[in-house]
């Protein structure tokens, strides 16, 4: 058995584990609501801020409601906010990045919409988009489009100019084919790697934003428990009700940590020999939006030794 | 002055171990050339990389063999006397010079690092043979290129830089991994002459190691071909060229043209896949695109026999037994 | 260089343009009559008239994005709608503290990411590898601002060994004011150093296994100054623009931060001008870690040419 050999392994037992992790959360998420007993939002005086028992797996809030019971729901909310956040940004960002490395009069507009949405921090564009919207669900998920849009973009942009200077693209072009048969089905299928990582991390970036604007109280509003709103509500019990804090971040760490391994894993097993170096380092939406950055600074050296 | 004994060399890997160098054996002499010839893959170049205890360890091992250098064992030696051979006694330029130079310093400071290393000698000192070195691989205006960086450099002046880096503590051997490969043509026959030049005048021994019989031909006193991660020919240039005992010595150089006109032959390429090295065939590693194979060659696998004075071949037939099958073969294809 | 520099700041002229149309857009996409939502539903219509007058509500929206971007450029931010204060002063005078915590949380990253990354080189082969590696993507994953509540739980609360809430400036101090920093600095770091450690090390593997490493150990030198010397530079050039655009982290990560440890900081004001419905608050300060941000990244960009001969000479 060589080292190497042990690395993947490790890997890849470590990237089931996330997996199994994240189903049993999805089930929970799916299924959990309808057994149990109490509701999430009832209150329950009597029961006030008391301590994780077996009654109460996770211990009660500051209402007497389960937390157990509220995370479970709150799961639901967290991962529909991040996977819908999550897949319509790989679709659009998909698109848009297809485009503009295809068309080069787009790609200038594009682009440069695209650096000047890159000058906020992505957290800071949600904040102030989802202050201006108001703080439903629907407008959370749009926010945080905008938010993780720009890094898609330019991932698949990069991808497409590479690939279009491929032989088999220009022999397609030779050959008549239209540019959206060339788009979808040429360019497309050889990009998808990036943007399947990609989409996986932007689902975890997304969980750790929604969970951050809910808990600085722009997210979502209680009674409605999301991971974020219920660490909200529960500062100021911080002292006196410790696991009021704890279990809801648990579940955050827990199932951001399983998306970015299973990324990773994706990362790997998908692209073992991949296009350019700088694609390796692609391995979360934070470092990516350094990605953009790199890949522009090359082609003005590009145009600099020419 | 280096002696190498029943080298092998294997890199493990997920599929198996790869036999990389399967009991290799060879000396050089000082101030001799050697020329290790042989397609990619031929082992070739670890040989070259295990005399510096440059191979990436793990996943290389050494499961046998001895690489004697001035009478110390390098594949026993530890790091720190490694490190005090490597550069110094012994030094190694390598095939792509475009990324061979550290791309953030100045060529002068990766020489003046090199000559700092392992000589006892001032800043001011270095960098006085430094330039004195440039100098002598033949790059104008030595002080102001000094504190260029590679990208200013072109190919050609990026391989004699690495050759005056390689030179700069006047090691006893050189050892040049496809040097000249990756360049044009005419810059290869100014390396050459040069590297022969600086030969006079260092008096280093060289291991040339390339696919390009040509090169060989020109520079090398001694050829060993390699084949499949063994020696299957090795002896005088000129005997090789003309008498070559091993079958694929004679394909290798049937794969190349011939300049001479009216001497023009029909190139013949060596047929086949060089051997896969985690499952070699049953016999002698050539006889599956040997065209002169026996019956008798899938079962047998030959050892390096000395044939000839000074001239040694891994192949069951004998001298003449070769000689008759090349002049059956050309009359074959029509050409004498 | 020049060229590299020159051509650097003109590419931002369209980046600040598109900044400003972002900011103008967002904060006309609030619903209603901004006058009118600024003065709450017990004003009058005169008074929001007058306001809307005042503020130009008046005028086409081509006029008013034009007026108000020249206003912009030339330093005025507008006035708080509560304090009447410019909105310029407001930040400057929060800009103290979260000045103090953006650099300290930088050193802290950069001091254990560096040497962590390439100790994590050099001893790849070991087990410290997957540690490291797990070790980076923890630090990604967990929530600054739990990190932040179990940080005040455990020194905060049961050692109590720094203030959990609070800032107090240099000027009182440096114990005062390191010790009300130490917990948000160590928050905004852990993400941090996570991407740098990360970003350094893949880059150092990557240019480990180059032909100018080889050269360099045939040439004799230790394995330690090859890679502290040789791979380390190489590497860290990329690493740089990781570092600038990590920036844009704890400045996001500041909002979180600082309303965790009541920081009176540029996050805070930012989350208050939401609660406040303080728009021109709200609208000056992100366009203001906007241009910070711009500006970061310009300097790294220019340090980057810097590292890398290949645009420096030319």
């Amino acid at each position: 058995m060589t080292k190497k050999k042990n690395k993947s392994l490790q890997k890849n037992a470590l990237g089931i584990a996330s997996g199994i992790i994240l189903t049993l959360i999805i089930l929970l998420a799916i299924f959990g609501p309808f057994i149990m007993k109490t509701s999430p939002t009832e209150v329950y005086a009597e029961n006030r801020l008391q301590p994780p028992s077996l009654e109460h797996l996770f211990g009660t809030d500051h209402f007497g409601r389960d937390i157990f019971n509220r995370i479970i729901y709150g799961a639901r909310i967290s991962l529909i906010v991040g996977f819908s956040a999550a897949v319509i940004t790989t679709i659009v960002g998909t698109t848009l990045g297809l485009v503009a490395g295809y068309f080069k009069k787009v790609d200038n507009i594009l682009m440069r919409m695209i650096d000047g949405m890159m000058a906020f921090p992505a957290i800071l564009l949600a904040i102030m988009l989802v202050a201006a919207l108001g703080g439903n669900l629907q407008n959370i998920v749009i926010a945080l489009v905008f938010a993780y849009i720009p890094i898609m973009v330019r991932i698949v942009r990069s991808s497409t100019l590479q690939l279009k200077n491929m032989q088999y693209v220009e022999a397609a072009k030779a050959s008549g084919t239209s540019n959206t048969t060339i788009l979808f089905n040429h360019l497309l299928p050889n990009a998808i790697t990036p943007i399947i990582v990609q989409g996986t991390f932007i689902f975890a970036e997304a969980i750790l934003a929604e969970a951050a604007l809910s808990f600085l109280g722009v997210g979502v509003q209680p009674p409605i428990p999301s991971w974020g709103s219920i660490l909200g509500e529960s500062r100021i019990y911080l002292m006196n009700a410790p696991w009021y804090s704890i279990f809801p971040g648990v579940a955050i760490a827990i199932t951001v940590l399983s998306l970015n391994i299973l990324g990773d894993l994706f990362r790997d097993l998908l692209d073992p020999h991949s296009l350019n170096s700088s694609k390796k380092k692609r391995w979360s939406v934070k470092m990516t939006e350094t990605i953009g950055n790199i890949q522009m600074k090359k082609s003005v050296n590009k145009g600099v030794e020419k | 002055m280096l002696e190498v004994k029943s080298l092998s060399v294997h890199f493990s890997t997920a599929d198996g171990d790869v036999k990389a160098v399967d009991n290799v054996s060879f000396s050089i002499k000082p101030g001799e050339t050697l020329g290790i010839v042989g397609e990619s893959g031929s082992g070739k170049s670890v040989t070259a990389l295990s005399i510096m205890q440059l191979n990436a360890s793990p996943p290389c091992n050494y499961p046998s063999g001895e690489i004697l250098f001035k009478g110390k064992d390098l594949l026993k030696a530890k790091e720190k006397e490694l490190q005090k051979i490597r550069g110094n006694d012994i030094a190694m330029i390598f095939q792509d010079p475009m990324t061979s130079l550290n791309p953030v310093f100045t060529v002068g400071s990766q020489i003046i690092e090199s000559i700092r290393k392992h000589q006892n000698v001032s800043k001011k000192e270095a960098k006085r043979r430094a330039i004195e070195m440039l100098t002598d691989v033949g790059i104008a205006h030595p002080e102001k290129r000094m504190k260029e960086y590679p990208h200013q450099y072109s190919g050609g002046m990026r391989q004699r830089a690495m050759i005056a880096m390689a030179l700069s503590c006047n090691p006893k051997l050189l050892i040049a991994d496809e040097p000249t490969t990756a360049l044009d043509v005419t810059i290869q026959a100014q390396l050459l002459e040069l590297m022969q030049n600086l030969q006079e005048k260092y008096g280093m021994a060289i291991i040339m190691i390339t696919h390009d019989l040509g090169v060989v031909a020109r520079i090398a006193d001694r050829i060993l071909v390699m084949y499949g991660g063994t020696i299957v020919e090795k002896g005088k240039t000129l005997d090789i060229f003309y008498e070559p005992l091993m079958p694929y010595s004679w394909s290798l150089m049937q794969s190349i043209p011939n300049p001479q006109p009216g001497k023009r032959e029909k190139l013949v390429p060596v047929p086949g896949q060089p051997p896969n090295l985690l499952h070699l065939p049953e016999g002698c590693r050539f006889q599956p695109r040997c065209p002169f194979a026996r019956e008798e060659c899938k079962k047998i696998n030959p050892p390096l026999t000395e044939k000839t004075s000074g001239h040694s071949a891994s192949c069951i037939l004998t001298p003449e037994e070769i000689k008759d099958e090349i002049s059956k073969f050309k009359r074959g294809r029509g050409v004498i | 260089m020049l060229k590299y520099i020159i051509k650097r700041l003109l590419s931002l002229i369209p980046v600040v343009l598109i900044v400003g149309i972002i900011v103008f857009v967002v904060i006309h996409l609030i619903p209603g009559d901004p006058a009118q939502v600024m003065l709450g539903q017990s004003a009058t219509d005169e008074q929001v008239e007058s306001l809307r007058k005042e503020l130009g509500l008046d005028q086409p929206i081509i006029i008013q994005f034009f007026t108000w971007f020249g206003d912009i450029l030339q330093g005025n931010l507008g006035h708080s709608v509560f304090s009447n204060k410019p909105v310029l002063d407001l930040i400057l005078e929060r800009i103290g503290p979260t000045i103090s915590l953006t650099v300290l949380a930088t050193t802290v990253s950069l001091l254990i990411a560096i040497p962590s990354a390439i100790f994590a080189v050099w001893k790849r082969n070991s087990f410290l590898d997957p540690l490291f590696m797990s070790g980076t993507l923890l630090g990604v994953s967990i929530p600054n601002f739990w990190l932040a509540l179990l940080l005040i739980l455990c020194f905060g609360v049961t050692f109590q060994w720094f203030p959990v809430a609070g800032y107090q400036p240099i000027s009182a101090g440096f114990w005062p004011w390191l010790s009300h920093l130490i917990l948000p600095a160590v928050v905004l770091s852990v993400q941090q150093i996570g991407i740098i450690a990360r970003m350094l090390r893949d880059g150092m593997l990557e240019v480990v296994n180059q032909d100018y490493i080889r050269t360099a150990k045939a040439k004799g030198l230790v394995e330690r100054i090859v890679l502290m010397k040789h791979a380390f530079l190489n590497a860290m050039i990329p690493t740089t623009t990781v570092i600038g655009t990590s920036i844009a982290l704890l400045l996001g990560g500041a909002v979180v931060t600082e309303t965790v440890f009541a920081i009176p900081g540029l996050g805070r004001l930012i989350i208050d001008s939401i609660s406040s419905r303080d728009y021109p608050v709200l609208q000056g300060s992100v366009l203001f870690v906007a241009g910070v941000y711009v500006l970061v990244n310009l300097i790294v960009d220019i340090v980057y040419a810097f590292l890398d001969p290949r645009i420096r000479y030319d």
